[in-house]
Order: structure tokens, then C-alpha cells, then sequence
């Protein structure tokens, strides 16, 4: 079973990302589960959604505490949240940042993918300037590091989940595939 | 067909392919996805059906009493608060022997405000006579609005369905769908013998006087116990068509168990992973998991629970001062056995608190240790400055 | 559905829940009744308070609906004049009205009014008479009752020729109303209305000098409706005095555009309708107005309305106080000695008796002094033919006097009182002669059941302010001679037409029907029945009828 744990903002569309993530996994054969932390949402506030798949089905019904892999839609959480919390060795952090991975102090177990959401996002104009819509290009990025979803396979969930401008929103993920800039593997 | 949806929407589904007539239900957090897909359905004919909006729940439930009354398959949702302003019109829907199914999302009650989950809503509903199936998964959510509805036709008595808020009411993951043509193949037109129509003018729910009434309410309790036969056979022919089948409990690996651990909703399936993991060191540990709460399937408790060493109850909700409703319930069905099995009754997961493995194991490890329970009701987690099991 | 009760043995047998098995008729309710409610139309006591029973409940239901000409047609059974009597009626209506005593009666005159100049406006005609007979009638004298009697008359098929002294039609309505409070043009447009149904008229034509009463003797019927001519007199010493007058002399003159000069100071005597209609004409003329009255004014016979527009215009009053001598120089008037009085014990009009507080005394310049202190009769020209009592011809409250072809009202046989009485009298008169005339038993519907405040449910009142009548701007201006009250807007009649409870008159609410707790009540177009084979005497509708439009007797008589 692969756990992932995705911290947003209220507004970045974190909730849907862990549902389209499960979609895209749905349609290659996994069996999958996906839910927010449960809470209030509220424009801006910090958010976390949660996404688990396996080839069997999914039995635990908790949150996440040690996730397998990271999505983080925007780096100033870094600043106010451990958002690696629990992160199992090796897991991937995919971060939507204009930053380079040496200006993030992760531990060296990691591996960093670090993709520029927001530039992407906007350059199709999902979401506004000032709060872009970022959940389907960091699903670009996270199928570009991690290779545990095809990029067909997340367009198509887009397709089926975003109901509003799908083509820019499509367009959006396969510009983070090819523009996500892979930190050096683990170093450990 | 497989899609991806969360519990909200299976119930919805579920209400489609139960092809129900009239849907009446106010919004409320957690249940607001379940009236959300049913008025797009009914606005765009996907579900002939007439979509009722009300003010309150308690005009919702008194909507689809109208609704049944007439001859209509009546369906609505809601949680906590508003089901606790149903509760009137939930009396008078068993009274009245109208065949409603109702969601519930399990939510706890306020005050202090909570949208998180825990079951005191639906199960201080107790003595309503309403029948009421509690749910583990997003399928079983779907499915049990066929199932319900046809125990409810059979019976003539309404029935509600339970699940987690959030986790499982937000929970997205994989269901079998169809619609209302493959749903047919099991649940026949709704056809009750009376219902209100101006051909046939007649009053339903009449002043009935003492040499009446106790009948009435005999016949309510005698259809209710029925309702367990009927459950049964409807999980069975459920299972000829679709292929899926529930029972009305189930067993988890009770084979040889010394310990049975007994579960409802969604902290049942972290419990199987609990289970599987202590058999694999050897543990003589099997799962008991209630699905349906009333009628109480007494028998089937004995059966399972009637010849172990020791029986561990988790509670998502509290009796003050007596403990857990599941093991009062669990008690009361093993009491006239006079075999005195010890029962644990654990508290855990009150308004959304996480019940993750370790919180499951730490209650198993409790009644490993103790030959015969201390104290007649544990609350596990309890902040005692120690780092709260969750984040363990 | 069957008539039988049914019962059950076996839970078996009995229904899910408690669902109607068969319907209730089988239990006949109406055997456990002792007392009985029945439908049971009544008066509305406004009705019954109008002297010529005008069917008031009748027109405002009909004014709701907006159905106006019918409204007016039926004042117009009972009274020919409601433009006039929507001005100057004193409307014991609304002494009657059920919402007196709770928030203020309903403003039925400004209805009344309403109605009548939708007529004007609407150039409204009388239906002319289906039946035409040839036996000619008289009428002696053009005012209220005269003009009343011409009309129903008329309105039945009778020739009638009405002989009036003056130049023109009206009487009192003409000569002695200022057209402050009435119009010349209302008056007249409602005459017209009247003569125009064939009425043959003779102005200036005064009985036993133009015409005589042998002349009158060859009309199959005549009526003597001439009213109070003449002034009373103070009997005081200087009464012919410059500067003394006759108030009715005065308002004739004022009413027939003659020149008439007052002093400055004016000083009224009396307390009735007449001495108030002086005083504000006064007024209006520039002077300063006191009015001498004996009694207080709780006993004024003047309308309330117009004492209180009177102080509102200025007009000084002084209770209790009775001119004692009328003092002069060179045959002019200046000064009137005045005695204070004091109420004593009750006279025979009921009104406590003003005495004379010995000793004190006062004294009024004055320019002009003009007596109000009441009318009398001048009708012994009539004595050949019809018996008199104090110069009044006696008759009854039909007009029969001693004389089988004679017939007399208003005034002349009441005394002073109102025009709604002598409208009244005019009405009943006509009708007596048509019967007579026609060889039939004369038996006018008198009882009337009429409405108690008790039969009335008020908890079903809500409260509503009454309409309030917009007046003109004062007395001193150009238009100080105008009409002081202007009426009311179609919008302010249909709000004030809401409050009327169409008390005792069925308005077809339900409440009845509703209530019912047998459902032995029916309803069918409006119509309501009760099923005595249910209902149980339970006296709920009787209770609910906001109006009071069911009774109740006994059973088993």
C-alpha cells in the first residue's frame, strides 16, 4: 500500500488533487482511497487531503501519519508546518516553488521534485494571479517524479473530475511533467 | 460500473438505483454531498423522481412521511442536529408503518459544535423503531440502500443508514454502480395496500384508543423481529444478482478465537488489518463486526459471541455513566446465556478522534492483560500529558 | 366505505397501523345534541340604527367588491339622498356599530358620501317604474320628507305633483344647511335625479294662498310634509331691535345669495344643529362668534361633528348661560343681558332642566344677535282637514293622520328633527298610500333580530385605524365658504370598507365549516347546511361565527 499526503491552502484545490490523484490510479488497476483531514475549509487556511492505493483493497480507514510520498501546493507551508512529518525514507516531496532544491533543508533521505505550479497554472489561466489553481499541475509534477501514475492516465481523471476548463487544466499537467526539475536522488 | 465516488454520492447513487419517487432533505455538514446529487438528478431527469425542498429536517422527514403515506418510495438523508429534529416525525414514521430509508451521517452533537463523527446521533434513536444498518465502506453504502429499501417493503417499517462522517461520507474510493433498470431486478415497484389517495379517501394515524393501540405496537415489535429473516434472505438474493452480500453481521477470522473484537462502521476495517496482524504472531483473535443494530440480531450475537473467553466492544459514542451503546447492547444479548463471558468496553474516537491501529491495539493489549475487566468502561486516549495516541 | 363499526378480535385481522378501516358514519353523533345551532340571519345593529333602514352591511359588502352602482342602487331603496345624508346625517349607524367599543366605529356616512357622488359623477338614473297607475298624488312641500314621498311614489308608478312655496326644491336641505357642509351642486344633482322620474313640479306655490285645499282634495292622496317655518322667539323686550335676527332668516338668506350684513360681534343663542350652521356661517362672514347655550354640552341636540368643527373653527360657546335682555341705543342693538344658569333635576326630554343661578348675571356687547333657540309650525291652514296638537299635525309614524286621503312626516309632525327622519317619514308615507290606494292591508315588516354585542366574536376582530376626513383650509380665505369636509379617495373608502364586520350577514368565511368538529357541516356554492345526523350541539360554530350569523334553541321542544 502507497500512502500520500497532500498539504495545500484552501482555495488550491488540495481535496480535489486527492481524488483525481485516486482517479487517474482507479483507471490503471488500483484499488484506492481518498479524503481530506477533515475540518473546516477556509480560503487560504492550511489544508491536507490524503491519498492511499494498493492492488488490494484498502482496509485502514485512519488519516495518514507516515505517509509514503509528499505533495506540497505551496512552499510557504514549509515555513509555518513540519510538513514532512512522518515521511517514510526515500519519499518523494513534490513542491510547487519558483525556488531551487538547495534552497530547501530537507533531510538528504528525500528525494525533491520541485515544479512552478503557480507560473504554470496561471499561464493557463486557472484560478487568478493573486490564488492560482495549482492541484492539476502538481499532479504533472508528482506523476513525472514519482512514475507510480502515468501522465494518460491522470489526464484522463482530469478530464472526467475538473469541470471547468478541462483542456487548460489538462494542458497545465503536461506542462509540470515536462518542466518539473528533479533534485539528485537520495543521497543516503 | 466502477467509479470513483465518496459515501455521500453512493448514497445518492444508491437512491437512484432504488428508482425512489419523491427525495426530501435540508443540507447539513456532513450529508450536504447526498442532497447535492440527488437535486441535480432530479433536475435533470437522470432520477424521475420529485425533489422536495423543505425548511428543516423535521419538514423533510414529515415531507417523505406524506410522500410514503401516499404510495410513493420516499427517501431523505441528514445528520446529528437534524436528525435530532426528525425526531418526532421518526416516531411517527413506525407508528404509521411508512417504508422511508434514511441516510444518517454520523455526527457528533453538540454543544460544544462538531462536524466530526461519532454515532450518538443515530443511536439515541434507539426506541424510535427504526431499523438501522451501519456501514463500513462506500459499496456497502450503496448497496444497503437496495437492501434497505426492500427489508422496509417487506416489513413495512423505515429503515436508516449509517456511516461515518468524513470517513466515510468524504471518503473517495471504488463502487459499483448502476441504475434504476438493474436495480429493478431486485427491488420490485413500491405497492403498499393502503395509501392516501383522494379516490379512497381514508385518515392514517388515527386516535386509537387502549383497546387498539397495544396491538398495534405488538405487531410493530413482532415485524420488527421479523425484519431479521427478512434481512437475511434479502442479503441473500442481493448476492444472486449483484454478487456482494453482507449478512447482517459478519465474521472476521472467528474461526478458533478466544477474543472476539466487535466493531461497527469504519473503525471495522483499520480492525481487520488489527486482526490479521495478530494472527500472524499467533493470537487466537477474531472480528465480530454489527451491521445491523435493530432489530438486534440476539442469535446471531450468542452465536458468535457465546463460547469465548473474552468479548472486546469499541464505542464511537457514550451512555453516560453506563458505558458504550454497543456493549450495553452486546451485554443485554448474552446475559439470559448465564455464562458470565467477561465483556471490555472500550471508548475511542468520540467526535473524530482518529481510531488508527495503534489506538486498536492498545486496547487490545488492555483486555490481553486482564482476565476480567476492571472497570466497566475504558476510554481510551484520554490527554493525560502523555503524546495522544494518534500521532503515536 | 360501509355504515358499520368495525372490530377486531385477532391482531391478526387489525391493519398495519392505525389507517380508517371504514368511515365514521356509522356513528351518529346527532343523537347525543341537546341544544341545536342553525343558520339564522340577522339586523346589523348600524341597520337597525338608521331611521330609514338603509341596508348599510349590504352596500359595503357590495362597495368591497367594487361593485359601486349597485352599492348606491341599494341605499337608494331606502334613501334617495345619500350624497346629502353622507354630509349632514347625525348617523346613529355608527352609535350601533360593533367596533365602537373597539377601535372606533366604521366611518359609514364617508362611505355613505362615497357612494352618493359616484352616482353624480357616474350620471347614475333611476330605473323608471315597470307598473303605471293613474291616481295622482300631492305632495305639500319640496324638502326631506316631501321629496322622500314624491320619490317612492314615483319610483312605484304614481303621478305625483309636488307644490313647493319657495323657488326652489329642497327645503331645509336648500335653506337651511350652508353650503359649507352641503353643496348646492350635490343637493341639486340628487333632486334632479329625483324629479327626473316624471315628478310634476310647482314652485312658489304656497298652499291656501296659490292653490287650495280643495285644489288638493281631488287628488286621490296627498302628503303634508312642509316642516318648521318659523323661528321661536326669545319673548324678550327690544326683539325687533337692528341687529336682531331670526338664525333661519339669516341662513336663508345667506343660502339664496341676498344680502345680509352682521356686526363684528355676534352673539348665537341656542344649542341645536341650526345655532351651530349660524355660527360658523357667521364666521366665515369676518365676525367673532359666541354662542349662548343654557344647558351644557352634553345636552347640545347639535350633532356632535359639528360642535366639535364649530370650537375647532373658533367659535366661543358659553354653557350654562341664557339671554335675560336685549339692550339698545336708538333702536340699535348693544349690549344683551345675560342670567348664568344651573342644571337641576331631569324634564321630560330626559335632559336635566337648566335653572337660573340666582343673582348672577352678565352682560355681552354686541353687534348682532341672532336666535337660534328653535323652530315651529306653521301649519294651521292644514286645520280644516286634519287634526293638530300644539300646531304639529298629528299622525303616526306612517303619515295616517285623522284624514283617510291625508297624510303628513318630517318636521311638521315630529317636530324639530333630522333629515334622515323625515326621509324616513317621506318613505314609509308612500308606501302606506300606495297600499291604501290600492285597497291593500298595510303591514310594514317591523321585527328585525338584530345583532347583539354578545352573538358578535371579536376575537376575530383586528385592529384597524378609522379613516380620518380630510377637511379644507379654514374659514377665512377665499374658499372659506367651500365645502369643509372633502371626502374620502376610492383607496381610503376600500381600506375603511375592510373594517366593517358584516355583522349578523353570513360573508361565507368558513369558519363555521372549518371548526366543525363532526364535519357535520356542508358547504355547496356558498351555502352552508348542517347535518343534524352529526352535528352534536356542540355550539363551536355558533361560538366561531365571527358575526353572529347562527342561534340556538333547545332540543326536544
Amino acid at each position: 500500500m502507497v500512502e500520500i499526503r497532500t498539504h495545500g491552502r484552501g482555495g488550491q484545490g488540495a481535496v480535489v488533487a486527492s481524488k483525481v490523484l485516486a482517479a487517474a490510479l482507479f483507471k490503471e488497476g488500483r484499488f484506492v482511497q481518498a479524503f481530506p483531514a477533515f475540518g473546516v475549509e477556509r480560503r487560504g487556511a492550511p489544508v491536507v487531503a490524503f491519498t492511499r492505493f494498493d492492488s488490494e483493497p484498502i482496509r485502514l480507514r485512519c488519516e495518514i501519519y507516515e505517509p509514503d510520498h509528499l505533495i506540497v501546493l505551496d512552499h510557504a507551508l514549509t515555513e509555518t508546518i513540519d510538513v514532512a512529518a512522518g515521511l517514510k525514507k526515500g519519499g518523494w516531496i513534490v513542491i510547487n516553488s519558483h525556488a531551487n532544491a538547495e534552497d530547501f533543508s530537507y533531510s538528504e533521505v528525500y528525494r525533491l521534485a520541485i515544479v512552478d505550479a503557480n507560473e504554470i497554472a496561471w499561464r493557463h489561466r486557472l484560478g487568478s494571479r493573486s490564488a492560482p489553481i495549482v492541484n492539476t499541475a502538481i499532479l504533472g509534477a508528482f506523476s513525472r517524479a514519482t512514475g507510480l501514475v502515468g501522465l494518460k492516465a491522470v489526464l484522463e481523471a482530469i478530464a472526467e473530475s475538473v469541470p471547468f476548463n478541462p483542456e487548460g487544466n489538462k494542458q497545465a499537467a503536461i506542462d509540470a511533467f515536462n518542466e518539473t526539475r528533479i533534485s539528485n536522488a537520495m543521497k543516503a | 460500473m466502477k467509479i470513483v465516488i465518496e459515501g455521500n454520492h453512493a448514497l445518492s447513487y444508491g437512491a437512484k438505483a432504488a428508482n425512489v419517487d419523491v427525495v426530501s432533505a435540508y443540507p447539513i455538514t456532513p450529508q450536504t454531498q447526498v442532497v447535492e446529487k440527488l437535486s441535480e438528478m432530479c433536475a435533470s431527469g437522470e432520477l424521475d423522481a420529485k425533489f422536495i425542498k423543505v425548511e428543516s429536517e423535521h419538514s423533510a422527514m414529515a415531507a417523505v412521511v406524506g410522500a410514503s403515506a401516499a404510495g410513493a418510495r420516499a427517501f431523505t438523508a441528514t445528520s446529528s442536529q437534524g436528525l435530532l429534529l426528525m425526531h418526532e416525525i421518526l416516531h411517527w414514521a413506525v407508528g404509521a408503518r411508512l417504508p422511508i430509508v434514511l441516510g444518517n451521517i454520523n455526527r457528533a452533537v453538540g454543544p460544544p459544535w462538531s462536524i466530526w463523527t461519532d454515532q450518538n446521533d443515530s443511536l439515541s434513536q434507539r426506541d424510535t423503531g427504526l431499523l438501522q444498518y451501519y456501514c463500513e465502506s462506500n459499496q456497502e453504502v450503496f448497496d444497503t440502500v437496495l437492501l434497505a429499501f426492500k427489508v422496509s417493503e417487506t416489513v413495512m417499517l423505515p429503515t436508516m443508514i449509517v456511516l461515518d462522517a468524513f470517513f466515510l461520507s468524504h471518503t473517495s474510493e471504488i463502487v459499483e454502480v448502476f441504475g434504476p433498470e438493474e436495480g429493478a431486478k431486485f427491488l420490485p415497484p413500491f405497492k403498499p395496500v393502503d395509501y392516501l389517495t383522494p379516490d379512497n379517501p381514508m385518515a392514517f394515524g388515527n386516535l386509537t384508543s387502549p383497546d387498539s393501540y397495544y396491538e398495534l405496537r405488538y405487531k410493530i415489535n413482532k415485524d420488527t423481529l421479523r425484519a431479521l429473516d427478512v434481512a437475511k434472505e434479502a442479503d441473500e438474493e442481493f448476492e444472486k444478482i449483484y454478487g456482494r452480500s453482507y449478512g447482517i453481521i459478519e465474521e472476521y477470522r472467528t474461526e478458533g478465537a478466544d477474543t472476539i473484537l466487535v466493531t461497527s462502521g469504519t473503525v471495522t476495517s483499520t480492525a481487520r488489518a488489527v486482526v490479521d496482524a495478530w494472527r500472524d504472531k499467533g493470537r487466537k483473535l477474531g472480528l465480530l463486526k454489527m451491521r445491523l443494530f435493530r432489530p438486534f440480531p440476539i442469535e446471531d450475537v450468542r452465536r458468535v459471541l457465546g463460547n469465548r473467553k473474552k468479548v472486546v466492544v469499541i464505542d464511537r459514542n457514550i451512555g453516560f455513566s453506563i458505558g458504550g451503546i454497543w456493549a450495553q447492547e452486546v451485554k443485554a444479548a448474552l446475559w439470559n446465556m448465564r455464562k458470565q463471558i467477561p465483556i471490555f468496553g472500550f471508548i475511542a474516537g468520540i467526535g473524530g478522534r482518529d481510531i488508527t491501529p495503534d489506538v486498536i491495539n492498545e486496547i487490545l493489549d488492555i483486555a490481553d492483560r486482564l482476565e476480567y475487566p476492571e472497570e466497566e468502561v475504558y476510554w481510551i486516549g484520554v490527554k493525560d500529558g502523555q503524546i495522544s495516541y494518534s500521532r503515536r | 366505505m360501509s355504515d358499520q363499526k368495525k372490530t377486531f378480535r385477532d391482531e391478526k385481522e387489525m391493519p398495519l397501523s392505525a389507517v380508517s378501516a371504514t368511515d365514521m358514519r356509522w356513528n351518529k353523533t346527532g343523537s347525543w345534541r341537546n341544544v341545536k345551532p342553525y343558520y339564522d340571519p340577522k339586523t346589523s345593529p348600524c341597520i337597525a340604527g338608521c331611521p330609514a333602514g338603509e341596508n348599510i352591511q349590504g352596500y359595503i359588502e357590495l362597495a368591497k367588491g367594487e361593485r359601486y352602482e349597485e352599492a348606491v342602487r341599494l341605499i337608494w331603496q331606502n334613501n334617495p339622498f345619500p350624497a346629502v345624508c353622507g354630509r349632514v346625517c347625525y348617523h346613529p349607524c355608527m352609535d350601533n356599530c360593533m367596533r365602537k367599543e373597539f377601535d372606533g366605529s366604521v366611518f359609514i356616512p364617508a362611505i355613505e358620501r362615497f357612494l352618493g357622488d359616484y352616482a353624480i359623477e357616474q350620471k347614475l338614473k333611476e330605473e323608471l317604474p315597470k307598473e303605471r297607475f293613474d291616481d295622482k298624488i300631492a305632495i305639500v312641500g319640496g324638502g326631506p320628507a316631501g321629496l322622500s314621498c314624491a320619490y317612492f311614489l314615483a319610483k312605484r308608478g304614481y303621478p305625483v305633483t309636488i307644490f313647493e312655496a319657495k323657488g326652489n326644491l329642497g327645503g331645509v336641505l336648500r335653506y337651511g344647511i350652508p353650503e359649507y357642509r352641503l353643496p348646492k351642486d350635490v343637493l341639486d344633482a340628487e333632486i334632479e335625479r329625483i324629479v327626473d322620474l316624471g315628478i310634476d313640479v310647482k314652485t312658489n306655490t304656497f298652499v291656501g294662498k296659490d292653490i287650495t285645499m280643495e285644489d288638493l282634495a281631488e287628488y286621490s292622496a296627498y302628503f303634508i310634509g312642509v316642516g318648521l317655518q318659523r323661528s321661536r322667539r326669545l319673548g324678550l323686550e327690544n326683539e325687533e331691535a337692528n341687529g336682531v335676527m331670526a338664525g333661519l332668516e339669516f341662513l336663508e338668506a345667506m343660502n339664496s345669495g341676498k344680502p345680509v350684513e352682521i356686526g363684528k360681534r355676534v352673539v348665537v343663542v341656542g344649542g341645536g344643529n341650526t345655532a351651530m350652521d349660524v355660527a360658523r356661517s357667521a364666521l366665515r362672514m369676518g365676525a367673532e362668534v359666541t354662542v349662548l347655550y343654557r344647558r351644557t354640552r352634553a345636552e347640545m341636540p347639535a350633532i356632535e361633528d359639528e360642535v366639535e368643527e364649530a370650537i375647532e373653527e373658533g367659535v366661543t360657546i358659553r354653557f350654562l348661560a341664557t339671554p335675560v335682555g336685549i339692550i339698545t341705543s336708538n333702536g340699535n342693538l348693544k349690549e344683551i343681558k345675560c342670567q348664568e344658569m344651573q342644571l337641576g333635576e331631569p324634564d321630560e326630554s330626559g335632559r336635566r332642566r337648566p335653572i337660573p343661578k340666582e343673582g348672577a348675571y352678565f352682560a355681552l356687547k354686541t353687534d348682532s344677535l341672532l336666535v337660534a333657540a328653535g323652530e315651529m309650525p306653521d301649519a294651521e291652514c292644514f286645520q280644516s282637514v286634519v287634526s293638530l296638537n300644539y300646531g304639529l299635525i298629528v299622525a303616526d309614524e306612517y303619515g295616517r293622520t285623522s284624514h283617510e286621503k291625508v297624510f303628513a312626516g318630517g318636521d311638521i309632525v315630529s317636530g324639530a328633527a333630522t333629515v334622515v327622519n323625515a326621509v324616513a317619514r317621506g318613505r314609509g308615507a308612500a308606501e302606506l298610500i300606495a297600499t291604501e290606494i290600492q285597497g291593500g292591508i298595510f303591514n310594514p315588516k317591523t321585527e328585525k333580530k338584530v345583532v347583539a354585542i354578545a352573538d358578535v366574536n371579536t376575537a376575530y376582530f383586528l385592529h384597524k385605524r378609522r379613516a380620518t376626513m380630510p377637511r379644507s383650509e379654514g374659514t377665512h380665505g377665499n374658499n372659506r365658504f367651500a365645502e369643509v369636509n372633502l371626502g374620502l379617495t376610492c383607496e381610503e373608502v376600500q381600506e375603511e370598507l375592510k373594517r366593517c364586520y358584516s355583522c349578523g350577514v353570513c360573508d361565507g368565511c368558513d369558519n363555521c365549516w372549518v371548526f366543525c368538529p363532526d364535519v357535520a357541516i356542508q358547504r355547496e356554492e356558498g351555502v352552508y347546511t348542517i347535518d343534524y345526523d352529526f352535528c352534536k350541539g356542540c355550539l363551536i360554530c355558533v361560538q366561531e361565527c365571527p358575526r353572529g350569523c347562527l342561534s340556538v334553541e333547545s332540543e326536544g321542544k
